[in-house]
């Protein structure tokens, strides 16, 4: 059958629905988890839709580092099924959502070439799902060195959707000067999200769905960066260059007066004051004295991924997709979280307590 | 026993031999008990790093698999090859009880603020950050025990050198004189004894002489 891509959601969501359908059902989580060992566990996802990825990669090792990329494989193949599915608007915000790949695989590109790691290891970390592809990507990185890389990426951006060479360009004078790589980084996030926000701008409630995920995604980046940096000593430094565009937040003013609060506890009750997230932020605060500040940016996850998860109320909408995708990505983090645990020998308990919203999603799912 | 000329003078030089080799040994002594002196506390700080250093690696190794498990493989491989730094060691030397012993300071701190390991904060994950902050720490541990466990296995070494000297001065070298020189005094009474004998030997002949020219005289 020669697959129809639509300018609506009908046929996409169709499809979509299907592939939910491939989702592991709770017996598989129940088997992994209560599986005695790394191995046996293994022997449990080979028996699942996973199979494939596994089995691709398995004449490199069964480590856990070979079972990672087999997860890169299958959510870059099912993401970029799901892309197939449409032309025209619906498209671009499906685009829009898988966007954020794109900087983080510029990046990777940028820091691997400056580290003069080797470039088939530079192409096995990246997670080609964005609007810029592999082939894209593998012709950077063919470059002989990291100026000529940097070049690459601002020619071949003019192409791009979000033409990231723009926000290279204006801060390459300063890398240059500096040596810093993360002038360059925080360049290209601050750049993607701004842009992206005008990619959303106005239009209908598909748009307004895809924006609401970006604004969330956002505020996630600004409140784990403020608990993260406030507190320390900052000599020289800009606070507003860390404020990334397109949140809750309105400006670098209004960041950089929060930062300026200086002590965590007031940071916290200002954004829990500010941002839409009470609970979240909330629950973070309890428990940031014993688990540090990445439980901030654990919370902000699960708030993304429980809102994501309840925006499929029109059949006909983006909704679905976000809900998919936000489903997928927990599943994949969550076999990991199992993986992982199972390799360094973690016992069921201790993998449960790491996994991200397991017993609420399956209730829920 | 080695071959030894049981002579007066070889008595004498082996008096002086076993004075000296005794005088070496009491010497070598207070030098093992200096020895032990500094060596123990270094035993109980390097007891305290090597602890310090399974508990801090474990803590990285789970923080780094909960970073790849949560984050994913490649994007903590992604990060960590924007933190490629170096490690600044300083290297002087010092004696402790004639013993040249390296002493390895870091040259700089390797625990790095969120801000100065490469990448920017907004594109990685604080449980990176952490798995990163312990790793650094490691480094820390691994220098701070590269000094201590290198000064442990130094003086160490010359103790094990200073007490097999001071074991072979105690029950080879001065048993081997005290024997010697027993040797030599057995010898040279023996040989005094035998000087005795003959001396009576040749005054009895003598006398036995001239009682005979006094008996022929007589008559």
């Amino acid at each position: 059958m020669v697959q129809v891509p639509l300018k609506d959601y009908s046929y996409a969501n169709a499809r979509v629905r299907a592939m939910s359908g491939r989702l592991l059902e709770p017996y598989v989580y129940k088997e992994l988890l209560e599986a005695p060992d790394y191995n046996q566990a293994l022997a449990v996802l080979e028996n699942t839709e996973y199979g494939p990825d596994i089995e691709h990669f398995m004449l490199e090792g069964a480590r856990p580092t070979t079972i990672d990329r087999a997860f890169n494989r299958n959510l870059v193949r099912t993401f970029s099924k799901i892309k197939e599915f449409f032309v025209g608007r619906p498209e671009e915000l499906v685009k829009a959502l898988l966007s954020r790949w794109d900087p983080y695989n510029l990046k990777t590109i940028l820091r691997g070439m400056r580290a003069l790691v080797p470039k088939a290891e530079i192409s096995r970390n990246l997670v080609p799902i964005g609007a810029i592809d592999l082939v894209t990507l593998e012709e950077i990185i063919g470059q002989p060195d990291l100026r000529a890389s940097i070049d690459a990426m601002v020619v071949l951006g003019r192409e791009w959707p979000i033409p990231y060479g723009r926000a290279i360009m204006a801060h390459l004078a300063q890398y240059l000067h500096e040596h810093d790589l993360s002038i360059l980084e925080l360049a290209l996030d601050r750049f993607h999200y701004q842009e992206l926000g005008k990619i959303l701008e106005g239009g209908d409630a598909d748009t307004a769905l895809v924006r609401e995920v970006m604004v969330m995604e956002v505020d996630a980046v600004n409140i784990a960066t403020l608990m993260r940096i406030c507190g320390l000593e900052l000599k020289d430094v800009r606070i507003e260059g860390y404020f990334v565009p397109g949140g809750t937040i309105a400006d670098a003013g209004e960041f950089a007066k929060i930062m300026s609060l200086g002590q965590p506890e007031q940071v916290y009750e200002r954004l829990s004051h500010r941002m839409p997230y009470k609970d979240a932020l909330l629950n973070a605060w309890k428990a940031f004295e014993e688990r540090g500040e990445s439980v901030f940016e654990d919370e902000m996850q699960k708030h993304i991924i429980r809102t994501c998860l309840k925006m499929s109320k029109d059949p006909l909408g983006v909704g679905v997709i976000i809900e998919y995708m936000w489903r997928k990505y927990l599943e994949i983090t969550n076999l990991r979280i199992i993986v992982r645990g199972k390799s360094i020998g973690l016992i069921e308990s201790q993998i449960r307590k790491e996994m991200v919203l397991f017993g609420e999603e399956q209730r829920g799912g | 026993m080695e071959q030894v000329h049981p002579t007066r003078s070889e008595l004498l030089k082996r008096k002086a031999n076993r004075t000296l080799a005794e005088q070496g040994m009491n010497l070598l002594k207070r030098k093992r008990d200096a020895l032990l002196a500094e060596f123990m506390p270094i035993i109980d700080e390097t007891m305290r790093l090597s602890l310090r250093l399974e508990r801090v690696t474990a803590d990285a190794q789970f923080d780094l698999a909960m970073a790849k498990a949560k984050d994913g493989g490649p994007a903590v491989r992604s990060a960590s090859y924007a933190t490629q730094g170096e490690v600044l060691v300083d290297i002087t030397g010092t004696h402790v009880m004639g013993v040249p012993i390296p002493v390895i300071r870091k040259g700089q701190s390797t625990m790095r603020s969120v801000l100065k390991r490469g990448y920017s904060i907004t594109g990685v994950s604080s449980r990176v950050d952490s798995a990163a902050e312990k790793f650094e720490e490691i480094i820390d541990v691994i220098i701070e025990s590269a000094d201590i466990e290198t000064r442990l296995r130094r003086l160490g070494e010359e103790l094990r050198k200073t007490n097999r000297r001071v074991n072979a001065l105690e029950n080879i070298v001065i048993p081997d004189y005290d024997e010697q020189i027993k040797f030599i005094q057995m010898s040279l009474e023996e040989r005094a004894r035998e000087d005795i004998f003959r001396l009576k030997k040749v005054k009895k002949a003598l006398e036995r002489k001239e009682e005979a020219r006094l008996e022929r005289l007589k008559a």
